[in-house]
């Protein structure tokens, strides 16, 4: 049994008087340490599946399962203890608190998990060891996201799920992101799900999904994913 | 311009709650502000109505000696009045209580018939809806009743309100205990007064002045002052038409008297002289009668000696001859024999013949003569006789005459003793009638001199209280409304400035599409305008009926008054309108020209968003190090988002001030009841005499004693004036008969060396708000007037503490020195040793000296009352403090939570559980809300400190001292609405959606 397993996964929102599905009879399987890219245009319903798959949505029907766990049966409060320990976020905006530096932003996940990473390693990870005290309007917004991967896995979760998370960045500074994501999984065997419209991203995976019209159109499986350097943008 | 507006309905509809908010806030602010501000004028404009309406007289003149067709009639020639009905009212008592017997007047102090009908006869009547019942058949009680009425009950027939009693507390009577409980009104008939006992006056001019306006105060100075010159007229003419008429009373009764004497005499006169005349009829006859009788007892005498003469005569004569005879040897026994022996020897004998013949010659002569002698004799005897017989009869008659003239003369003596006695009678009687004559005389002698009393609207109880009452909520009105308007203005504005800033992504968008700037803002004061008119409508509306309703509501408990007028204020709607929405506007115009500056480009890129900052406290690094992760979040934001945090801290710290504003308010009220009745006016009663006296007659003694009131002292107390800022208040000027006496019953307590004092020989001393009000001190002296003006300067020898009322106390010997050369006492000074006031004011009622009793307690209970009312109004303070803290906090949280929207839902991915984000949340509300409370106790204290000034009326004083307690309370409440708004926005905070926060950045 693979360590993530979405089974025919459906999914309809109400806009008005119109049903739009999102996901129809969408599955997949993910293995443990697993560098996947969800690829697709826009609308394909790929936040979605993350939005699932993380804990902040729940799906009409089908069933997820991370970890031997089925959290499409987890009520409220158990899906807030899944996000808790078991799920680490990095957002295309970033989402970090103004009002914390950095180092506090990374602590404001840590302090609340139960076997975190030290907030300082992981900054040091993600090379802001020199910037731990800066807020993050004094920060750039490649250095702004990696504080949110910082924060990500200071949690150190089962899961390391990224919304776009090079979307507003220029493509240098994405180029880091992305290999820093890729060493997360590679050095730590994270299990990391990137989300992404850029099919040039898609080529560091260790497995792509691509997404269209609400379901998985095709699963592809790189034997041998390209570095980030390597990739054209 | 159609799009704009439909973008504004969009945006209504979109975040209907903060459109609802900005409402709100403006019809709280506005609503509260117009409606207490208003509530003062329309209370007052109600009485206005109801007096107006049911034309209350101006004035109400009445004299000690009644009013005369004379008097109405030179009042009615005044310049000023408008009219002037005479009537009549007494006291009489109904089961024992004191009621009001009023003649039913048509025009004036009219009456509002609430059930039944009027009277159709003298028998029927209008008794006080309050107290009677309707076919209640009622019968008075009065001495000499019928001097005043011809009837002595009267069956109720309707029961009515009158505009004379707006109050529960009707006054004073002269009847029962003093109180008056209730009235009746009857028809005028029902009355037998011979003069009328008050006349009702109106002024002219005041049918068009508004009560207690100045307008209408003006009115009643013009006609007080002609009144004033009229009243010692009219006083002195009664004088003296009642003088003069008693005068002429008694000259024709002195007439009278006179005549009658003079009568009685010439009868009694006549009388005499017929008795004398008769009298010396009955003399004269008695004394000719005397006169008769001498005269016939010498006529008698005479002539029985006449006889006796005779009879003597011949007793000689015959001795003669019988010595004759003797010589012959004859005696005349044989005479006869002798001669006829003779007569025959003669014959027979021519012998001796001659001898013989002359012997028988001789003793025929002898013979002869003896026989002429006895036939004198006889005839005298004869004479004798007869003149026997006439003296009889002659003296029978006399006797019988003086008889009938003695019997008379008797009548005549009882004739003289009863001319006697008529003399005595007429002289009794005329003395009788002198020392009526002369009673009626020294009365006149000590006739007092009629007063009269010119009574204005002030004289009649709930016309003066009202007004304090409608005085002091304007009071409060002059502050709280003001701190009201003033948080809510910010509250409004910054809603307004937050969502204009939302908006900027839209400005950018219209600005780039081409819309002109006017074209912009107007969609926003369209926006802004709209929810003001709404706020101000549904404020005002609420604000106007509401709280003038609770408020005149509150007080209606001590009236009897018609239901509130609440009239339309389009001006004043308009004015509050305006203001609201110039300041509205101004805003709007202000923040969204001030995005109007920036380019299109930069307005659709968002704002971004407050840069975090480093706190001074940080640098502190042993206070910051200790700090847990989420405090030091929360230091740091409290000093991120400081305009909110000002907003809150003014919420917060303004709902604290209100509360402790409101409870101290009632702490300063509440308090001074005992202080003032229990603590300073020790004496459970004050008994008024009939007559002043100088020393304490021993029969008041005793009936006080057996009635249980003890430490009796004798006091004299009497109203005085004096002048402070233009307004005259009324002082009681008490002096008791023994200075030391006084402290047992008035606590006097020095204001100025802080300590219990006795009442000084020298100098007066005057009470706390008194010499606040003439500003003095120790020292200086002030001036007070009776009610005849007469004016007296006072030296303040010291200042006492006082709470309710102005007193000034002067010891015997200064109030002798300065006021009355005579110490005289009105008023006895006790304690009473009886749970049963009733009983013990029943019983010595009856003491000839005693006039009215009246009870500390009772006036301690009357304070109550207002206090109530006063509480009442209080909590409507704190209901509405509360409300406003509500409305703001609530306001500022969810500003709070939108504009951390984001940071909430990442919080809520990174998976905090509901109370850890809430505790995120609200901890800085927290430390506001403690910040918030803490500013709040300075700034209630400073409010507090000006309202209770504010709100003090001239003859009261307030405490300013803030109980503890009411510090709890306030902080509770504070607490307590800050629980409520976070309960309340808790619900929000678990709504926020991760997903949609976090998709983008706007929206």
């Amino acid at each position: 049994m693979a360590y993530i397993t979405l089974k025919n996964i459906k999914k309809e929102y109400t806009m008005g008087e119109i049903k739009i599905k999102a996901l129809d009879k969408a599955s997949f399987d993910i293995e443990k340490g697993e560098l996947a890219v969800i690829l697709g245009p826009s609308g394909a319903g790929k936040t979605t599946v993350l939005n699932i798959l993380g804990g902040m949505d729940s799906c009409d029907s089908g069933e997820v399962i991370v970890d031997g766990n089925n959290i499409t049966k987890y009520n409220k409060h158990k899906l807030v203890l899944y996000r808790r320990y078991d799920i680490g976020f990095v957002f295309q905006f970033y989402n970090l608190v103004q009002n914390l530096t950095a180092l506090e932003n990374v602590e404001l996940a840590s302090q609340i998990c139960k076997n975190p990473l030290d907030p300082t390693t992981c900054l040091e990870r993600v090379g802001l060891a020199k910037r731990l005290k800066n807020f993050p309007a004094q920060l750039s917004g490649g250095e702004q996201q990696r504080v949110a991967i910082a924060r990500a896995i200071a949690k150190n979760p089962k899961l390391l799920l990224c919304d776009e998370p090079t979307g507003a960045l220029d493509s240098k500074t994405g180029r880091k992101i992305l290999e820093l994501l890729q060493e997360m999984a590679r050095k730590y065997k994270m299990t990391t799900i990137i989300i992404t419209h850029n099919a040039q991203i898609a080529q560091i995976a260790d497995r792509v999904i691509h997404m269209k019209n609400g379901t998985v159109s095709e699963i592809t499986i790189n034997k041998n994913p390209k570095n980030v350097s390597e990739i054209d943008w | 311009m159609f799009l704009l507006l439909k973008s504004t309905f969009a945006k209504i509809r979109k975040s209907f709650g903060r459109f609802l908010s900005i409402v709100l806030i403006v019809a709280l602010g506005t609503g509260f502000f117009a409606g207490l501000r208003e509530a003062a004028p329309d209370m007052l404009s109600t009485v206005d109505h109801y007096y107006r309406g049911n034309q209350l007289m101006d004035f109400k003149i009445t004299s000690t000696m009644g009013l005369t067709d004379d008097d109405i009639k030179s009042l009615e020639n005044l310049n000023n009045t408008a009219k002037v009905v005479p009537s009549y009212s007494i006291d009489v008592l109904v089961n024992g209580e004191a009621v009001k017997l009023h003649a039913i007047e048509k025009n004036i102090n009219n009456i509002t018939l609430k059930s039944g009908r009027l009277p159709k006869n003298k028998n029927e009547c209008l008794g006080d809806a309050n107290h009677f019942k309707l076919n209640e058949k009622v019968s008075f009680t009065k001495d000499n009743l019928n001097n005043f009425t011809n009837i002595s009950s009267c069956q109720i027939t309707g029961l009515i309100d009158s505009v004379l009693y707006i109050s529960t507390e009707k006054g004073i009577s002269s009847e029962g205990n003093g109180k008056l409980e209730s009235f009746i009104f009857l028809p005028k008939e029902a009355f037998s007064l011979e003069y009328y006992t008050e006349a009702y006056l109106i002024a002219s001019g005041t049918d068009k002045a508004e009560a207690y306006s100045s307008d209408y105060d003006q009115n009643i100075a013009t006609l007080k002052k002609e009144l004033e010159v009229l009243k010692p007229l009219q006083e002195t003419k009664r004088y003296e038409e009642i003088l003069a008429e008693a005068t002429k009373e008694i000259a024709k009764a002195e007439d009278e008297l006179n005549n009658k004497l003079k009568e009685a005499k010439n009868t009694l006169t006549n009388t005499k002289n017929e008795l004398d005349s008769n009298k010396t009829k009955i003399d004269n006859g008695l004394a000719e009668i005397a006169r008769s009788e001498t005269t016939l007892a010498q006529e008698s005498q005479s002539k029985q000696q006449e006889i006796a003469d005779g009879l003597q005569s011949i007793a000689n004569k015959r001795q003669e001859i019988i010595n004759t005879l003797a010589s012959f040897n004859l005696t005349v026994d044989n005479l006869e024999n002798t001669l006829t022996n003779l007569k025959a020897a003669i014959e027979n004998c021519q012998t001796n013949c001659e001898q013989l013949n002359t012997q028988y010659q001789t003793l025929s002569t002898i013979n002869e003569s003896l026989n002429t002698l006895n036939k004198t004799e006889t005839e005298l005897n004869q004479n004798k006789q007869t003149l026997q017989t006439s003296i009889s009869q002659a003296q029978k008659k006399l006797a019988k005459q003086k008889q009938q003239l003695l019997a008379n003369k008797a009548e005549l003596e009882a004739g003289f003793k009863a001319y006697e006695e008529g003399l005595q009678e007429l002289e009794n009687n005329q003395n009788e009638a002198l020392a009526k004559i002369n009673e009626q005389k020294e009365k006149l002698n000590t006739l007092e001199k009629p007063v009269w009393y010119l009574l204005d609207r002030t004289a009649n109880n709930g016309y003066t209280s009202f007004y304090e009452d409608a005085s002091k909520v304007e009071a409060i009105a002059k502050v709280f409304p003001i701190f009201f308007i003033l948080v809510a203005g910010l509250m409004g504005l910054n809603t307004m400035t937050r969502l204009i800033e939302e908006e900027r992504t839209e400005i950018g968008i219209l600005t780039s599409l081409g819309y002109s700037q006017i074209k912009i803002i107007s969609g926003y004061i369209f926006y802004c305008l709209l929810a003001t008119f709404i706020g101000v409508a549904l404020g005002l509306s609420v604000g106007y009926y509401l709280i003038p309703t609770v408020v005149y509501s509150i007080y209606n408990a001590n009236y009897v008054l018609p239901d509130l007028f609440i009239s339309a204020k389009p001006v004043q709607f308009s004015f509050v309108f305006t203001c609201a929405a110039v300041l509205m506007s101004a805003v709007t115009i202000y923040v969204t020209m001030r995005d109007l500056k920036e380019k299109p480009a930069i307005l659709l890129r968002p704002k971004a968003p407050k840069n975090g900052k480093k706190v001074l406290l940080e640098k502190i690094s042993f206070i910051w190090k200790h700090l847990s992760f989420t405090w030091k979040i929360t230091i740091r934001n409290i000093f991120r988002y400081k305009k909110r945090v000002f907003m809150t801290l003014i919420g917060i710290a303004g709902c604290t001030a209100l509360l402790l504003t409101g409870f101290g308010l009632k702490d300063g009220i509440n308090g001074i009841g005992t202080l003032q009745y229990e603590d300073i006016q020790k004496y459970d009663t004050l008994i008024s005499l009939k007559d002043n006296v100088e020393t304490i007659p021993s029969n008041l003694i005793n009936s006080l004693e057996n009635n249980h009131v003890t430490d009796a002292i004798l006091v004299n107390q009497e109203a005085y004036t004096f002048t402070a800022k233009n307004k005259n208040h009324d002082v009681y000027v008490i002096s008791p008969e023994n200075a030391q006496a006084l402290n047992k019953h008035i606590k006097l307590h020095s204001t100025i060396t802080e300590k219990d004092t006795t009442l000084p020989d020298y100098g007066a001393v005057i009470t706390s708000k008194m010499a606040k009000l003439l500003n003095v001190s120790p020292g200086d002296t002030i001036k007070i007037r009776d009610s005849q003006n007469h004016l007296y300067i006072l030296y303040v020898a010291d200042i006492t503490e006082n709470y309710i009322m102005h007193y000034i106390y002067l010891s015997p010997s200064y109030y002798k020195e300065i006021i009355n050369n005579q110490n005289t006492y009105n008023m006895v000074m006790a304690n009473v040793d009886s749970q049963n006031y009733d009983q013990v004011s029943t019983n010595l009622l009856k003491n000839e000296y005693i006039n009215a009793i009246n009870y500390t307690k009772d006036n301690m209970e009357s304070y109550d009352i207002i206090i109530k009312g006063m509480n009442k109004i209080v909590y409507l303070i704190i209901g509405a403090a509360i409300l406003l803290a509500l409305i703001v906090l609530y306001n500022l949280v969810i500003i709070n939570m939108n504009e951390r929207q984001r940071e909430i839902a990442t919080l809520k991915v990174l998976g905090f559980k509901g109370k850890e984000i809430s505790s995120y949340v609200y901890r800085e509300t927290i430390i506001l809300m403690i910040i918030g409370i803490i500013i709040g106790i300075f700034l209630g204290l400073i409010l507090h400190g000006y309202v209770i000034i504010t709100a003090e009326t001239d003859n009261i004083v307030f405490l300013q001292k803030v109980n503890l307690l009411s510090y709890v309370y306030a902080i509770l409440l504070t607490i307590l609405s800050s629980i409520i708004v976070q309960i309340i926005t808790y619900r929000y905070l678990l709504k926020i959606d991760m997903i949609e926060s976090l998709k983008a950045l706007d929206q």
